[in-house]
């Protein structure tokens, strides 16, 4: 019997991930629609906190980039995502490629979690167009999460509260009548 | 509580009026009363008339005056089949009996002439049965166990309920399909032919076997003194009692009915093989023939309804005289006399809406002379375009001229002309339904009348989610309003075959074409209308990544077009957005996966985007201090709802506005403690979900707005991928007046100017017609004063309010509601409403009152008396004036 409360403690532990847990992301990105895919390098986020490890471009590189940006083309980007050591999969993002060479290569990945702070997707986009826009040897990368609120409820506390303080309001009469005339006998 | 008052006052006055006069009902709207598809009937004498007494899929028991198919009453029982199955129906005495449930058994007794309930009896049974047999007062009970058979009987009268006896049936097989009963005898269908016992004898037994090669044991069926059944092709065996015992009867191989000697006979008139190489019927005879002692007879319909399903019928003591009730595929039943004219016509197929449309018919006349004359919506600024458009307008009005003025000559304008009852407002909308009966039809939104019908040889499994909707799409192509032909598709999945494109005209529903689509489909969409074509193509996308284009020349459009972004292959738990990319030349398309969303242990419930047709007015909402908020106007921004159960077994939904091209989550929530049915709309800037909350136990309505901040950054072009906007999301929750949601929808109309309504629809049959702004999430706490108050927005209370006049449908009841749908109307200030259930409804819904419409009673005659008099006031007055002005000069 132990074990089994033993198991289903592991188990329970395993479904709910720490808030501050490490993600590691090895991004791979493609300057061809897809066709092929070439290593980015290895980026971390923990607590909050990005540590990048990427590769530096080679020429062929930033001049695919070049021309992508040229044709109005898109950088995508792939990676494949672990999360407190364990592999959550393979996801996808992108971003047009002129805005990654206006802004410098400077660009951030969002982190979608969910209610357990789950890594549901990635989103990358790229910074503002900065005053030294052009290509660099490195992507300069930030991560950035985006968690999940808890939804709205219907705010009856405050409503209750406040018909109550009317009702003993008007329980103690020291409600004064300060209707009109025509307020107080005009019914329409 | 004064402010209270004036707030409740505010909330009244601020919604408008929306109730109708009395004289009004019926006016605007119309209610189709249906019963579903019918399982089992029963002629009964009531009064003076027979009556019909059927059971239903829908769980509904009705009975229908036999002469005419009218409704005299119905009661419809639970949704689930848990519940509100109907299990058996019988007569005892003069009342009508039904049992219903599953394993807690109702057995009701029913006054027949109105259907008031006389008894109601409770059993409650170990586990549910699988047949369940009323002969007299007595109601068996068959339950199918592996060693063989048990049979409970139970005595009724319309006092007392007693156990009755227990009886053990032992069988060769436990594979038993489907049980009916004849009289005292038992027949079930097994895989390898019927075996039957003794119902009422006591002692235990051993079911008799009679072996039926390639049997078909759903198709098992009672009629009249004989058992029925269908092999795979389709060929009936026909067996009889003698003496206790069936017997087959090798001379009738025809669907026979309760009558002696009456025969009813469906050929196949075009046989088909499916992929494993079995034989079925593709093509059932239009004519179905009765034959009555040798006599043949053709019963002609008026259209094809599919397969005969099942027959019934009734004797007069006249030998010749018998009504004959036949029961299709499509839902249709169809009621029959000797000579082969129909009686009446029900169809039922329409409880089981599965797609429907609002299609535009469109202002002009097609059978005029004027031809299409195409409005160019592109480049409208263009002085070109302008010019062309103009030309073409005075065109229309010189040939419109000249068709009144010989009209006159020829004295034809005294002729009541169809086409001069074309609404000039655009209120009458062709309503394309598709259903689960495999069946089209088209029905005038303005009556209720069904102008065509279509079938289609489908198939639909019970599946949820996604997996539902796959099984059929109903995409209009191009809507009447060109002038040219109206085009749509239907692509839903053959019986017996893959997927087929069926494209048909949805104003005259005359089918074009009906090919099998050569992959197996995973999703169809319809791609927005390019400038150069006139019909709106459709993208195919196949399970294996295969994507395709219908037509194929759109391709090129695609190429030329601006990119194009699909959510592709939804399925329980993934979201992956993909570019469409057409190859360099052919007109070969392809997926690049380009962004995805994984949402583990849950699962995506809907996906809601915003409505392709709608148009919204106002970019921004003006402020108490007189500033402006611009609105967040995403086109690509959809609201997704996913479930999931989490740890203490309850379950949760998580809400996320999602860019559809970007894949970006722009704002997440979750909701614990709740329960289905989760309903979502998104329109313009906002959005709002409902659901019910398990713990307070009552149902929810969430609301979100979205807004940009008090600048704009791009008011000309969105770009979900240049834009770097991260909206302001508003929210706010309230509580719901009604605690069953069975349909959310929001009002629509042609410019957006209207304000928007939502309707909800309820479990009890009403939908409520509420004013957006009561749903603002940016209602004011109560102690706000009244200075920093935004106009037009009452404080915020957490109760919605339900007032009577705002049920939009006021005492006609729907029930069994399924869906709302909404489409404009060719006036601003109208939305026209279809709503489909087990009944059917149709109106017209005016948010902001009839702004652009006279009023009904508008006094013509009152203002052309008016009118006249001023003018011959003035001219008299002109008259005495220079009369006065000339003496003047003379003096």
């Amino acid at each position: 019997m132990k074990s089994v409360i033993l198991l289903l403690l592991i188990t329970y532990s395993s479904a709910e991930l720490d808030s501050d847990s490490d993600v590691m992301l090895e991004l791979e990105h493609s300057f061809d629609h897809g066709d092929t895919w070439q290593t980015r390098g290895h980026v971390t986020w923990s607590s909050g906190r990005t540590s990048a490890d990427q590769l530096t471009l080679g020429d062929h590189q930033k001049q695919a980039l070049k021309t992508l940006c040229a044709e109005g083309g898109l950088y995508l980007l792939r990676s494949n995502v672990q999360q407190a050591g364990q592999a959550v999969g393979l996801m996808r993002s992108y971003t047009s490629a002129c805005s990654l060479v206006s802004s410098g290569m400077v660009d951030t990945i969002t982190l979608s979690l969910d209610h357990r702070s789950r890594v549901l997707g990635i989103n990358l986009s790229a910074a503002a167009p900065s005053h030294s826009p052009g290509l660099r040897d490195t992507f300069k990368t930030k991560i950035v999460s985006s968690g999940v609120e808890p939804g709205p409820v219907p705010d009856t506390a405050a409503y209750i509260q406040r018909l109550e303080e009317e009702k003993r309001r008007q329980e103690k009469g020291d409600v004064p009548d300060n209707r009109s005339f025509l307020a107080k006998y005009w019914m329409y | 509580m004064r402010e209270l008052v004036v707030l409740m006052i505010l909330m009244l006055g601020g919604s408008g009026v929306l109730g109708l006069y009395e004289d009004q009902a019926y006016k605007f709207d119309w209610r189709k009363q249906l019963i579903g598809k019918v399982e089992d009937l029963e002629f009964l004498a009531a009064g003076v008339d027979t009556a019909i007494l059927v059971r239903t899929q829908k769980n509904v028991l009705a009975a229908l005056d036999s002469d005419d198919g009218k409704l005299l009453w119905r009661h419809k029982f639970e949704d689930s089949a848990e519940t509100g199955k109907i299990l058996a129906i019988g007569r005892l005495n003069r009342n009508v009996v039904s049992v219903s449930g599953s394993s807690n058994i109702f057995l009701r007794l029913w006054e027949p002439l109105h259907g008031a309930l006389v008894q109601e009896h409770f059993i409650k049974l170990a586990s549910a049965p699988t047949h369940a047999h009323l002969v007299d007062n007595n109601l068996h009970f068959v339950f199918v166990k592996p060693n063989g058979m048990d049979i409970v009987t139970y005595t009724f009268d319309t006092k007392k309920f007693t156990e009755g006896s227990h009886k053990k049936v032992s069988t060769e097989t436990t594979e038993v399909e489907k049980c009916v009963g004849l009289d005292n005898l038992l027949v079930c269908s097994t895989p390898s032919g019927l075996i039957y016992t003794q119902i009422n004898s006591k002692e235990p037994s051993k079911a008799e076997m009679i072996p039926v090669a390639d049997i078909q044991g759903s198709t098992l069926a009672r009629r009249g003194t004989r058992i029925q059944v269908e092999n795979s092709a389709g060929s009936v065996t026909t067996f009889k009692v003698e003496n206790g015992k069936l017997v087959k009867q090798a001379d009738v191989t025809n669907m026979v009915s309760e009558c002696p000697g009456v025969e009813v006979k469906q050929e196949c008139s075009e046989w088909g093989t499916d992929a494993e190489g079995n034989k079925y019927c593709a093509q059932y005879a239009d004519n179905i023939l009765t034959r009555f002692k040798g006599e043949e007879t053709t019963v002609k319909l008026a259209s094809y309804r599919g397969k005969l399903e099942a027959v019934w019928s009734e004797c007069g003591a006249d030998p010749q005289a018998y009504q004959l009730i036949l029961a299709f595929q499509d839902g249709g039943l169809v009621s029959v006399t000797p000579r082969g004219n129909i009686m009446f016509t029900r169809e039922e197929g329409l409880t089981s809406v599965h797609k429907a449309e609002f299609v535009n018919i469109g202002f002009e006349d097609k059978s005029s002379t004027f031809g299409p004359l195409y409005l160019h919506h592109e480049n409208m600024f263009d002085p070109a375009t302008l010019a062309q458009n103009f030309i073409n307008r005075m065109k229309r009005h010189i040939l419109q001229l000249r068709e009144f003025i010989s009209s006159l000559i020829q004295l034809k304008f005294l002729e009541k002309n169809s086409a001069a009852t074309l609404d000039r407002f655009g209120l009458n909308k062709m309503i394309v339904i598709a259903t689960e009966h495999n069946k089209l039809y088209g029905m005038e939104s303005i009556s209720g009348k069904l102008m065509w019908q279509l079938y289609f040889p489908g198939r639909f499994t019970s599946a949820e989610g996604f997996e539902s909707k796959s099984q059929a799409y109903l995409l209009i192509q191009r809507d009447g309003r060109a002038g040219g032909e109206a085009q749509a598709v239907l692509i839903y999945a053959h019986a017996h075959s893959v997927h087929h494109m069926m494209t048909f005209d949805p104003l005259t529903g005359k089918m074009i074409s009906n090919e099998p689509l050569n992959m197996h489909l995973d999703q169809a969409l319809l791609l927005p209308e390019f400038s150069d074509h006139e019909i709106k193509p459709i993208l195919l996308v196949g399970k294996d990544g295969n994507v395709a284009v219908h037509p194929r020349a759109a391709a090129e459009c695609l190429r030329s077009g601006p990119p194009l972004f699909v959510l592709s292959g939804p399925t329980n738990s993934k979201l992956v957005g993909s570019k469409v990319v057409p190859s360099q030349e052919g007109s070969g398309v392809s997926l690049v996966p380009v962004w995805s969303l994984v949402t583990p242990s849950t699962e995506i419930v809907s996906v809601k985007t915003r409505n392709p047709i709608e148009r919204v007015h106002s970019a921004g909402r003006v402020l108490a201090d007189r500033s402006v908020l611009f609105k967040y106007m995403n086109p690509n921004l959809a609201l997704v709802a996913a479930q999931g159960t989490d740890s203490s077994a309850k379950l949760f939904l998580n809400i996320y506005l999602l860019d559809m091209v970007t894949g970006k989550v722009h704002y997440s929530a979750t909701h614990k403690k709740v329960l289905g049915p989760y309903h979502t709309v998104h329109s313009e800037n906002w959005a709002v979900y409902s659901f019910y909350n398990e713990k307070a136990r009552r149902a929810e309505l969430v609301s979100l707005e979205m807004y940009e901040g008090k600048t704009q950054t791009n008011a000309t072009v969105f770009s979900s991928i240049e834009n770097k906007v991260i909206p302001l999301v508003e929210r706010q929750a309230y509580i719901l007046p009604v605690s069953d949601v069975r349909a959310l929808k929001e009002t629509v109309t042609e410019q957006g100017i209207t304000s928007k309504h939502l309707l909800i629809g309820s479990a009890v049959g009403n939908v409520l017609d509420l004013p957006l702004h009561l749903v603002d999430p940016r209602r004011p706490p109560l102690d706000t004063p009244a200075g920093m108050r935004e106009p037009g927005i009452p404080p915020y209370i957490p109760e919605l309010p339900m007032p009577h006049e705002s049920i939009m449908n006021y005492n006609q009841t729907i029930l069994g509601m399924k869906d709302i749908l909404t489409s404009p109307s060719g006036l601003e200030s109208t939305t026209l409403v279809f709503v489909h259930g087990l009944d059917l409804y149709g109106t017209r819904i005016t948010p902001s009152k009839g702004f652009d419409l006279l009023k009904e009673d508008f006094d013509y005659i009152m203002i052309s008396a008016v009118i006249l008099g001023l003018v011959l006031a003035s001219y008299i007055t002109r008259k005495l004036a220079q009369k006065k002005m000339l003496t003047k000069a003379w003096k």
